[in-house]
């Protein structure tokens, strides 16, 4: 064995010592590989025909995938590991799912700078005044350059509070974001640029001026001193490549593997969205560049514009139907002809509850009234979004259930609230829906994790794991679990070799020894869903049997989405 | 081939980068096997045949890159896959080119551009609007040219107002006309109205006096009118008592004068009015003539709103007195009522919308004759849907609209309600004359598309035991 791994060890080193001065002017290929990846572009109107038009109808004649959705077949998603988690790529990093994370982590993770320097100037090198609120693109007197955003009038700290707490929290889930900061300014720093321009409401390109650039400040709210608050974001590093499909992938990027439509990661956005309420999750809102790093080249993913969420929607409060309906939902539109619109829509009911009112203008509209974590909805529909399985949903919640709540307290920070009950009713309320959302999607899956698997002798283990559910306290119900085992028999069909046993602890002692010889085996533990009466699609650990070291080794743990 | 040449020009790394990769795994594989015996061979292969269903060897590192599915490697598509998805390629070819025009227009701001324009024509006073001027088969685009500018006139009005406006469509239809209108005169509550007006219309149908008539006895006719209108009048704000809302009565005064036209019509399909029709006295008013209108209006008004009312109604009664002039013996009386009610659905947001309208006229003195362009006619989208415009003419009718307006999508300011709706009414000759057996009914449905609570389009099927009718508008019937 030793010989073996001398052999790979010194087959593996030597060519690269021969090609070493080769490798290096690869690596400047790389660099400018950058080129062949074209620019994609998109816009929101293509985003709302393509997804929630063309796509609505087009999937009936996609044949294969009309018979799934009629089997209620879904498939798994396709960058998943053996352990049933996703690993570090250039669209996801593990972060607070693989360890814990501080406050200050989480706040300083996507930054690079401290904000823009609002004790200089800034020179606005182009308006954004689409919209209701306007927005710039500055350079501060570091160099740094930035797109400013504004609150909407009347509703200050709603969108730029909510773009940087939201943003973080992203950042901790292991998505790519670019720095977000709160900020102060004197609107006398600013300067313009000569060669600045806008698009006005006309639709045509005109020079901006400082006295354009004054009046559509105007609605603009400001503090008693007279500051404005803004959303700053950071320009990222690297070379614009365009917006990110949430479908297909890029052809020419070798590294993009799988459509995109078949990663967890992005299978499982509305779980993550759904928490911070974030119902504008599109292909606009996704960004992508080619970045370098140690010669070695490759196009980072990042997911842009948090401003929509909480109760904003960017430009104003979210509108009574967001978060309940898509734009154009089809089920609802026939379910309220079907009906003649006798039954009251939640958004309806829940406005009434509301009395018709927003409580604080900056957490805007957002509660937990009629809110079901599986009936959440962000403002388009996507293909991803359908193919979710319970697995992709489980690994979502369990990831956002790390952000405890005495975490979350300190995150709020980041939304720079001035009114202390504001802040404390956005965080109920985030405390609240996390916790439904955590008991919605562990009750459809075996809610273990964190399986520490101990091989004993004779080919016996001793697995303990975490249950979630009572972990985050989403349920105090004693639990009932049960495993079998099987193994794969004729034809790859699972054959039952020892049935079920019972067991209510958070640890196992599983005699194997009697498998040995059966090649690989399964463990398959299920718990017992009290509500519906059934026990839960199991999850499944792969046990192989190492005979060199005459112990069972964990090959594989899968949560299941069916029973079978 | 361009690898090659990009591979001898010096040019490419990628060329280096795979003879690179190549020579590794050519060395790598040699050393390896130079430097096992056959004997670890041997054992390697046994242990992997006994664990080949094991991708990785269990070491548990959680979130380590070998996957479930295999290795990396670009998704592709079965040949059934490939197959299965077919049917979908000519969709995907148009959505190709659809969503590059609409980031066109969105990158360009056209959008922006065409809003920019739209408004600025409108500040000045043009409002061109699109409908459908006609029910079938006049079924036309009716462009109208609004020019409306608005004097502020204060102290003496809340606005003056001056409006001219032309209509035409391409069948035959044509409309020019002026208004102007004083609101609000001294802050009284006073309000007084001017219009003057043309108006040809080629294609107006008559299928002769009566409940049953004929379907197939079909006419046309061409109706040329020169109109002036005088109105004055002044509204009351009543009180409100807790919830109930008395709301509003208009009082108004009004004269009119008409000068009108009867010719030929121009509808193909139809038997010409004039070739059957000599006289008045075959049928009064088809060489036309000219008439003055005496009347008094009165309006009650509860709705909580006039573009989209959830609750609440009106009420309008209207006594028309109309004395012909020189030859015309238009002598006759025209009552109107109208009245709508509009009932919340419980708590759902819907409305069931009612309303009942009573025309009847009477000869006056003792040669008046009512004109048959004058008589209550009932059929087409503001009376009897389901039936052809005009389908039924008499001295009287009745006639009721159901309608159930719920709501099915919302978005913003956007809405679209569905609206069951059922009709029923008839005309008869004399007030006795009126029998329930002679009522026509009809039912269908509309879908409106609202924005800011305000009908913007109308699509309506009414059906009935005559056919089928479509309705294009821009505004509800009531």
């Amino acid at each position: 064995m030793n010989k073996i791994v001398f052999a790979l060890v010194i087959s593996l080193m030597c060519p690269p010592l021969v090609f070493a001065q080769q490798a290096a002017r690869s690596q400047a290929g790389e660099a400018s590989r950058h080129a062949e990846i074209k620019e994609k572009e998109t816009s929101m109107y293509a985003d709302f025909f393509d997804k929630n038009v063309y796509d609505r109808v087009a999937q009936w004649f996609y044949i294969p995938r009309t018979l799934r959705k009629i089997f209620g077949v879904k498939q798994p998603a396709l960058d998943v590991n053996i352990y049933d988690e996703v690993p570090d790529s250039n669209f996801f990093t593990n972060r607070i799912g693989r360890r814990d994370m501080s406050a200050r982590e989480i706040i300083e993770g996507p930054e690079r700078t401290a904000g823009p320097d609002t004790a200089g100037s800034w020179l606005i090198t182009k308006g954004k005044f689409e919209g209701i609120s306007p927005g710039f693109f500055i350079k501060d007197s570091t160099g740094n350059e930035y797109l400013i955003k504004f609150d909407p009038p009347g509703y200050p700290e709603l969108s730029s509070g909510a773009e940087a707490i939201v943003s973080r929290i992203f950042y901790a889930y292991g998505f790519n974001v670019p720095q977000y900061t709160v900020c102060y300014f004197d609107p006398k720093i600013l300067t313009v640029w000569e060669g600045a321009t806008y698009y006005g409401k006309s639709g045509f390109k005109k020079k901006l001026t400082l006295e354009r650039v004054i009046e559509a400040l105007e609605n603009v709210d400001r503090t008693k001193d007279g500051f404005i608050r803004c959303s700053a974001s950071l320009k990222v590093e690297g070379i614009y490549k365009g917006p990110m499909s949430l479908d297909g992938y890029r052809k020419e990027d070798p590294k993009d593997f799988f459509r995109h439509r078949n990663m967890r990661e992005i299978r499982a956005l509305p779980i993550f969205a759904s928490w911070v309420n974030n119902h504008d999750i599109r292909k606009g809102n996704t960004l992508s560049t080619w970045v370098t790093e140690d010669g070695a080249g490759y196009l980072k993913h990042y997911f842009i514009d948090f401003g929509s969420s909480f109760g904003s929607a960017g430009d104003r409060v979210k509108d009574l139907t967001f978060t309940h309906e898509f734009f154009l939902d089809y089920k609802s539109i026939l379910w309220q002809t079907a009906t003649l619109g006798l039954l009251r829509r939640d958004w309806d009911k829940r406005w009434e509850k509301n009395e018709y009112t927003v409580e604080y203008p900056s957490a805007g509209y957002f509660d937990n009234l009629y809110f079901v974590a599986q009936r959440w909805k962000p403002e388009i529909p996507h293909y991803a979004f359908d193919d979710m399985t319970h697995g992709d949903a489980f690994w979502a919640a369990k990831i956002m259930m790390r952000i405890r709540p005495e975490l979350l307290k300190q995150l709020m920070k980041a939304g720079a609230y001035s009114a202390p009950e504001a802040e404390e009713y956005l965080y109920n309320v985030l405390v609240e829906r996390q916790r439904l959302i955590g008991a919605a999607w562990f009750s459809k899956v075996t809610p273990l994790d964190e399986f520490v698997f101990r091989p004993k002798a004779q080919g016996n283990v001793h697995i303990e794991f975490d249950d979630l559910e009572l972990l985050y306290g989403v349920t105090e119900e004693t639990p009932r679990y049960r495993y079998e085992i099987t193994h794969a028999g004729h034809k790859g069909k699972e054959v039952a070799l020892q049935g079920f046993k019972e067991f209510s602890t958070s640890e196992l002692h599983v005699p194997l020894n009697a498998f040995r010889a059966s090649g690989p085996i399964q463990l398959r533990i299920q718990k017992y869903h009290s509500k519906t009466n059934r026990w839960n699609p199991p999850v499944v650990l792969t046990l192989a049997y190492d005979s060199s070291k005459n112990e069972f080794a964990l090959a594989g743990i899968w949560h299941k989405d069916q029973v079978a | 081939m361009i690898e090659s040449c990009r591979f001898s020009k010096g040019t490419s790394f990628y060329a280096w980068k795979r003879m690179g990769l190549f020579l590794h795994s050519l060395l790598s594989v040699t050393l390896f096997f130079f430097l096992l015996t056959p004997a670890d061979l041997l054992a390697q292969s046994s242990q992997q045949s006994k664990q080949d269903l094991i991708r990785v060897q269990p070491g548990y590192d959680k979130y380590a890159g070998s996957l479930k599915q295999g290795p990396y490697e670009k998704e592709k598509d079965s040949v059934m896959e490939q197959l299965g998805n077919l049917p979908a390629v000519p969709l995907a070819v148009t959505k190709a080119g659809i969503e590059k025009a609409l980031t066109y227009i969105e990158k360009t701001h056209l959008d922006d551009k065409v809003l920019f324009v739209w408004d600025k024509i409108h500040e000045w006073g043009f409002h061109p609007t699109g409908q459908q001027l006609h029910d079938r088969p006049l079924f036309g685009w009716h462009v109208l040219w609004d020019r409306h500018e608005l004097i502020q006139a204060s102290p003496y009005a809340e606005y003056i107002g001056f409006t001219g406006w032309t209509g035409w469509n391409q069948w035959g239809y044509y409309e020019d006309a002026v208004r102007f209108n004083v609101d609000n005169i001294f802050h009284s509550k006073i309000y007084a109205t001017q219009l003057l007006k043309y108006e040809t219309r080629t294609r107006e149908n008559f299928f002769g006096i009566g409940h049953n008539t004929s379907r197939g006895t079909s006419f046309t006719y061409r109706l040329e009118a020169m109109n002036y209108e005088t109105r004055l009048g002044r509204w009351f704000d009543l009180p409100k008592f807790g919830h109930v809302n008395l709301g509003r009565l208009n009082v108004e005064a009004e004269y009119r004068f008409r000068d009108t036209r009867v010719a030929g019509g121009r509808n193909g399909a139809n038997a010409n009015i004039r070739n059957f029709f000599k006289d008045n006295a075959a049928l009064a008013g088809v060489l036309g003539g000219e008439y003055n209108t005496f009347g008094i209006n009165l309006m009650h008004d509860t709705r909580d709103s006039v573009d989209d009312p959830h609750t609440g109604g009106f009420r309008k009664f209207t006594v028309l007195y109309h004395e012909g002039v020189r030859a015309a013996q238009f002598d006759f009386m025209k009552y109107r009522y109208e009245f709508a009610q509009f009932f919340p659905v419980f708590k759902t947001g819907n409305v069931l919308g009612v309303r009942l309208v009573g025309e009847n006229n009477q000869q006056a003195g003792r040669n008046g004759k009512v004109p048959f362009f004058e008589m209550a006619r009932l059929g087409g989208f503001q009376t009897l849907r389901g039936f052809e415009y005009n389908r039924f003419f008499d001295k009287n009718a009745l006639w009721l609209t159901l309608e159930y307006r719920y709501n099915v999508w919302t978005f913003k300011q956007y809405k679209l309600d569905l609206v069951p709706t059922c009709d029923m009414g008839s005309v008869y000759g004399e007030g006795g004359d009126f029998e329930f057996s002679n009522t026509r009914f009809s039912y269908g449905g509309a879908a409106r598309f609202k924005i800011r609570d305000r009908v913007n389009i109308d699509f309506e099927l009414a059906h009935s035991n005559e056919g089928t009718e479509y309705y294009i508008k821009y505004k509800a019937p009531f």
